[in-house]
């Protein structure tokens, strides 16, 4: 074993323990110091980069990498192995840092802030070799098992000092840095050591202070570090995603809180602890009386803090003019169609895209768009969602095992797929009673105070309450009409509404809400598939005294294949466009979209996105069909009947998508979360949670109900 | 999340170099003026451009200037005024459907 620089030698053994059992690591085993550094800083961040392959960045994690950007180079020039120094034997020489190891508390009197590099002063060890450095060098060290590359390393004859750049500036603690970056450096440290060069001290380069600070390898950094290096290794065996951290102030600043949800997995983690103790059904769950009164009086359940954005920065493109041509123009995606430029949009702005019919996309653009994650969605002319361009499969491997094994085991799939139906089932119930409210209020007074049943009526949960609170109930919105179009249109003239709604929806309502708590106890797939279907029927029944315009939007039930009404026409298309944004969804998140608990796996059918969908059909598809024929934006000549099947026209299909798309892109308070987020946005959170509950994370899955 | 409109405009002494900028900043914003560009960026968005530039440029020589405007929607689009013919059109913040 190489250098050991402490004179206390009982607690050197300690520290060198592995010298005892004489592990060599694999290439495959070592660890990447940086995820050392990740592991020191938040347990669950080193798992999901690490053993799940997450990453994503954000502005800090951009801004360090643009710091770094002289240091990532490697230097050409060639550096001296330690051995080419002669044969100098590993003694310590007079390390002025010693001193302190000794004494483990005198870690603090370091006075790293003096610009002291070691250019200046440690030419009298080693007078005869110049000092050398090297910048992004990478090293391994197969008995500690830890590999790292090194921002630059100044060498200085046998006597070698990592300095690693850190971007911001000097921390105001005792050490002068946080505790990863130290870890991060002294297991550098230990690399060079078992490399065969003296290393005793690292240095951190503040690039905002333009500031060194000394880390000196003390007994006390070495011991922890070794520790936590078990740590790591130990979950990497383990399997098991560590907890988030609680109420954590790293947890903003985390690049990958979005994909992490520490507040949110936290509050699930909670109410499933306490539903567990009272034996609770999840209706009483969402208003139990612990969660009573505001978060100031109860302290103890924190609420979940706004940490995700509440929409994306980029949006969708629909290319459906036929013959159109999609290409690449410098960082811009530009549609043409013969020789006139029909749009041209910067790739910045572009979220997804997708093609109807007879659209061509370059090979060029292509390219482009499948390097920034951007999916390219391929339909039919007719709407029919039939394939999708995506880059490389995601390097979850964990999560895409984890469906395979669960939706092997009927057990855990009907237990997946009664969550699924269950919030179906309730939220078209939600559906019908919030419109029949509306139709009633709306028979007596004005309907200008309408807008904002579809989200705050009802006795929200406490939680839901507090959110409204936080961002301004009715009044803070922010003014969107499309938000407001919904339900301004249950004006009261139409003749076909007034027929007793009360009675009748009561039923239905009845009949809705039963059906799904016997769907939440069905004992078999089949079961399930029947009260979903019967269910169906009620509700579509339901939805059909909603709709106005007369006869031309008759509806008397769902059929399809083809449609043979426009509303039928209208709900295909919709669902379409759904399949498709959850497909997106859980393709990003990792699983495979082909592969569901409740669908049956079929040649090409996206189940899992079925699955998931199920859930927002009333929320998501059945409201924009709702919206588009209560506010007159489609009329009897946006559909074409041909032998008893109805299709849309041209201007039909774009009124469609713009509705669909004003949907998605609505803010709603998020009924357990409480805060402010789009439904595109909650798409995503949904599949995240999902897999969640597949890594065993989470108990069950909380199907997302409005309220 | 909120978007910042700014003010992107830049001398760049060297032909293939100013071609380059222009053609970056075209993946960005709108060109307003020779050399001025709108740009609709959120925190992230900026950082790319900073990190774009900054490999086309060379910072001895030519400079960039950027003006923060104001958030999307506010006053980041209130704060226009043209005399002559105007090169802008704020553009739509929906899904685009052609």
């Amino acid at each position: 074993m190489a250098i050991l620089t402490s004179s206390a030698v009982d607690l050197a053994d300690l520290l060198l323990g592995q010298d005892a059992d004489d592990t060599v690591f694999t290439d495959e085993e070592l660890i990447p110091v940086r995820m050392l550094n990740e592991f020191t800083y938040c347990p669950r961040l080193a798992y999901l980069e690490w053993v799940q392959g997450e990453f994503t960045d954000n502005l800090d994690t951009r801004e360090g990498t643009f710091g770094h950007r002289n240091v990532d180079r490697p230097s050409a020039r060639p550096i001296p192995a330690p051995t080419e120094f002669g044969d100098v034997p590993p003694q310590p020489a007079a390390v002025p840092i010693e001193t302190s190891t000794s004494n483990p508390t005198a870690t603090t009197s370091i006075t790293g802030a003096e610009p002291s590099p070691p250019s200046i002063e440690p030419a009298t060890t080693a007078a005869s070799s110049p000092l050398l450095k090297t910048r992004s060098l990478t090293l391994s060290a197969a008995r500690e098992g830890l590999v790292a590359k090194l921002d630059l390393l100044e060498l200085d004859g046998q006597h070698v000092t990592p300095v690693e750049y850190k971007k911001g500036a000097i921390p105001d603690n005792p050490f002068q840095a946080w505790e990863p970056e130290r870890v991060q450096l002294c297991a550098q440290g230990l690399i060079l050591r078992e490399n065969g060069y003296q290393c005793n001290a690292g240095e951190i380069f503040y690039i905002e202070s333009r500031h060194r600070v000394t880390v000196p390898f003390d007994d006390a950094l070495v011991l922890r570090t070794r520790e936590l290096i078990r740590q790591l290794r130990e979950m990497g065996r383990g399997g098991q995603i560590p907890s988030p951290l609680v109420d954590s102030p790293k947890c903003p600043r985390c690049s990958l809180v979005g994909i992490c949800l520490p507040d949110e997995t936290n509050l699930l983690l909670r109410d499933a602890a306490a539903t567990g103790l009272d034996a609770s059904t999840r209706d009483s769950r969402a208003g139990s009386p612990d969660e009573d009164g505001s978060a100031s009086t109860n302290s103890l359940p924190s609420p979940v803090r706004h940490l995700l954005p509440a929409r994306d920065d980029a949006l969708p493109l629909y290319v459906k003019e036929q013959g159109a041509f999609v290409g690449k123009d410098a960082d811009r995606l530009v549609v043409r169609h013969r020789t006139a430029t029909l749009i041209s949009v910067p790739l910045i702005d572009v979220s997804q895209v997708s093609l109807f019919g007879n659209v061509q996309m370059s090979s060029q653009a292509l390219r482009e768009v499948v390097d920034r994650g951007i999916s390219v969605c391929h339909f039919s002319y007719g709407g029919w969602f039939a394939a999708m361009t995506t880059g490389h499969v995601h390097k979850n491997i964990e999560l895409r095992m984890a469906q395979f094994a669960t939706a092997a085991d009927p057990v855990k799939s009907l237990e997946l797929a009664k969550s699924f139906i269950v919030a179906k089932i309730r939220n078209g119930r939600t559906m019908l009673r919030r419109h029949a409210t509306a139709q009633q209020r709306s028979g007596q007074t004005d309907t200008t105070s309408e807008p904002e049943i579809d989200l705050t009526d009802e006795t929200a949960s406490p939680r839901c309450v507090d959110a409204q609170k936080g961002s301004g109930t009715s009044a803070g919105w922010p003014v969107q009409a499309p938000a407001a179009n919904q339900d301004v249109s249950e004006a009261p003239s139409d003749n076909r509404l007034t027929q007793k709604p009360s009675e009748a929806t009561a039923r239905e309502l009845a009949q809705l809400a039963e059906w799904a708590r016997m769907a939440g106890r069905a004992t078999s797939a089949e079961t399930l598939l029947g009260l979903e279907g019967m269910a169906a029927k009620v509700y579509f029944s339901g939805f059909a005294r909603l709709l106005k315009g007369g006869h031309a939007f008759d509806f008397s039930g769902r059929n399809r294949r083809p449609p043979r009404d426009p509303i039928n026409a209208l709900l295909s298309f919709v669902y379409s466009l759904l399949a498709k944004e959850l497909t997106i969804a859980v393709r990003s998140v990792g699983f495979d979209p082909l592969l569901g608990f409740f669908h049956k796996p079929r040649y090409g059918r996206p189940s899992l996105a079925l699955d998931l969908a199920e859930e927002f059909r009333p929320l998501i598809g059945d409201s924009t069909v709702l919206m588009l024929v209560n506010n007159g934006e489609i009329s009897e000549s946006s559909f074409l009947a041909r032998a008893g099947a109805v299709t849309l026209t041209e201007p039909g299909r774009k009124a469609v998508i713009a509705a669909f798309e004003r949907r998605m892109e609505q803010e709603i308070t998020h009924p357990i979360f409480g805060y402010r987020i789009s439904y595109r946005r909650v798409l995503q959170v949904q599949a995240r949670l999902l897999s969640r509950v597949l890594l065993g994370e989470l108990a069950s899955y909380p199907g997302f109900c409005t309220r | 999340m909120m978007k910042t409109v700014y003010l992107v405009s830049y001398d760049v002494c060297d032909p293939r170099r100013l071609r380059l900028t222009y053609k970056k900043l075209c993946g960005f914003g709108m060109a307003l003026q020779y050399s001025v560009f709108r740009c609709e960026l959120s925190a992230m968005q900026r950082q790319s451009l900073k990190e774009q530039l900054w490999d086309i440029l060379n910072l001895e020589e030519d400079r960039v200037m950027i003006v923060n405007l104001g958030p999307a929607g506010a006053r980041g689009d209130e704060c226009f005024e043209f005399w002559g013919n105007p090169r802008m059109s704020i553009p739509a913040r929906t899904a685009v459907i052609v």
